[in-house]
């Protein structure tokens, strides 16, 4: 290290003290740079160039491509990129949801009935409803949902067989293809047939031949005649 | 584009003390030789490399003077020189207009000198004048052939200035640095305190002591 601390940096140029030695020292030869020096700089700064580009910008260079790229269009292409990037995983995270549950397949209200039956008004008036529904209209909506055995425990009491199952168009082509046209119907729709059939009947039977027919029976209930002693 | 309008906005701003003063664009000539050092500078940051071979041309000589006077050897003041301006090239961003191009291309050099002088001391490369070390396996520079003329017929001129070289090679490179910028480089207190980044008084002691030293050195050439 040098030391400086001693020396008075205040004290006065010693120039004059000096003056042959810096006589002396300027009457050196001038040393010039080399001639080529400037071919090699530039040599040298091709070589710095070329070692520095990255291999990847070297492949949109203006030499490859014929024209320059300006930055601006790097930044945009990212840009985009990003964008359509990000589009794409949240599209994506849709797909993988559970898809939504399907519509209700129709039910065997929904499909007309083969047989129409002429006695519609009779089984009407007989069961005192205007609706030709065999359930509920709740019930009907929804496909999927599992019946509830008070229901088919009513079907029973009313001398109607349970339910049968939906008919999906799926179940109505197998059924059309492989079962013969009077097992189409389902039993649910015989039995409906079946009905109609004794209402058309009971119209078609008089009143009174009907209480004629129960009077005797009403005899028969109130009076008991005494067996034979 | 915005770089160089605020370039040109700062250097209508009314001029600081220690700030360089450029001239705006439209008042400089199309010629570059006119330029200022600072403008040219500032040109070959906006990609004018035009700018930068002017500065090459200006520098080149008094910079190779400098750095030959320091290490004492052709081959390397080229590489010096070289790898200046290649800095220049590179660091071009980091100049400022705070300060001298001089300034600042005089500190990358003689940086880059000392610490050529520190790798040939690390390998044991000796200069001719400190030649005859104790250890003989040592990397001694192995001198060039000599084609110039034959010693009896040298000029006593061209002798004198030999061994003004090995004296000043003797001297410590901090005392060498300041008296070759001083007497050789007649570079100002001000802008060797610049380039040291030391205080002029320290910067002055130095070149004094250099004097002092190198005066002993040459005493047979004064007498």
């Amino acid at each position: 290290m040098i030391d400086d601390h001693h020396i008075d940096p205040q004290a006065p140029d010693s120039e004059e003290e000096f003056a042959r030695l810096r006589k002396l020292l300027r009457s050196l030869p001038e040393v010039p740079a080399p001639e080529n020096f400037e071919q090699e700089l530039q040599r040298r700064i091709q070589e710095v160039k070329e070692a520095r580009t990255p291999w990847w910008k070297g492949l949109f260079s203006g030499e490859r491509i014929f024209f320059r790229i300006p930055p601006i269009a790097y930044g945009a292409a990212a840009t985009v990129a990003v964008v359509f990037i990000g589009y794409y995983i949240i599209t994506s995270r849709n797909v993988l949801e559970p898809p939504p549950a399907p519509s209700p397949p129709p039910t065997e209200q929904t499909i007309p009935s083969p047989v129409e039956s002429p006695s519609e008004e009779g089984r009407e008036n007989r069961e005192g409803k205007s609706s030709p529904t065999l359930l509920p209209e709740k019930n009907v909506t929804s496909g999927y949902e599992k019946k509830p055995e008070k229901e088919n425990n009513l079907r029973m009491e009313r001398g109607i067989a349970p339910a049968a199952e939906p008919l999906t168009p799926e179940r109505l082509l197998e059924k059309t293809t492989e079962e013969p046209a009077y097992l189409f119907r389902s039993r649910g729709a015989y039995d409906i047939e079946m009905e109609d059939s004794l209402a058309q009947i009971d119209s078609l039977v008089s009143p009174d031949s009907l209480q004629n027919t129960r009077v005797p029976r009403q005899i028969k209930s109130k009076k008991k005649l005494p067996p034979d002693k | 584009m915005g770089h160089t309008e605020a370039k040109k906005g700062r250097t209508q701003e009314p001029p600081e003390p220690g700030v360089v003063q450029v001239r705006p664009a439209a008042e400089r000539s199309v010629n570059l030789d006119d330029w200022s050092d600072e403008e040219l500078m500032l040109a070959f940051q906006d990609d004018n490399d035009d700018a930068y071979l002017v500065l090459v041309g200006r520098y080149k000589d008094r910079l190779m003077n400098f750095v030959y006077r320091f290490v004492g050897d052709m081959d390397d003041a080229k590489d010096i020189l070289q790898e200046t301006f290649l800095r220049v090239y590179i660091k071009k961003d980091l100049y400022k207009t705070i300060a001298k191009f001089s300034t600042w291309v005089y500190t990358i050099a003689g940086n880059l000198a000392k610490s050529e002088l520190r790798r040939r001391s690390r390998r044991g490369k000796i200069s001719l004048t400190q030649r005859g070390g104790k250890n003989k396996d040592e990397d001694y520079q192995i001198p060039l052939p000599d084609l110039g003329p034959l010693p009896d017929r040298r000029t006593d001129a061209s002798m004198k200035y030999e061994r003004v070289q090995q004296a000043l090679l003797q001297l410590p490179p901090a005392f060498r640095e300041a008296v070759i910028m001083r007497d050789i480089q007649e570079l100002a207190y001000e802008e060797i305190s610049a380039i040291l980044d030391l205080p002029i008084g320290t910067v002055k002691s130095r070149i004094n002591r250099g004097r002092n030293q190198l005066q002993a050195l040459l005493k047979d050439i004064y007498d």
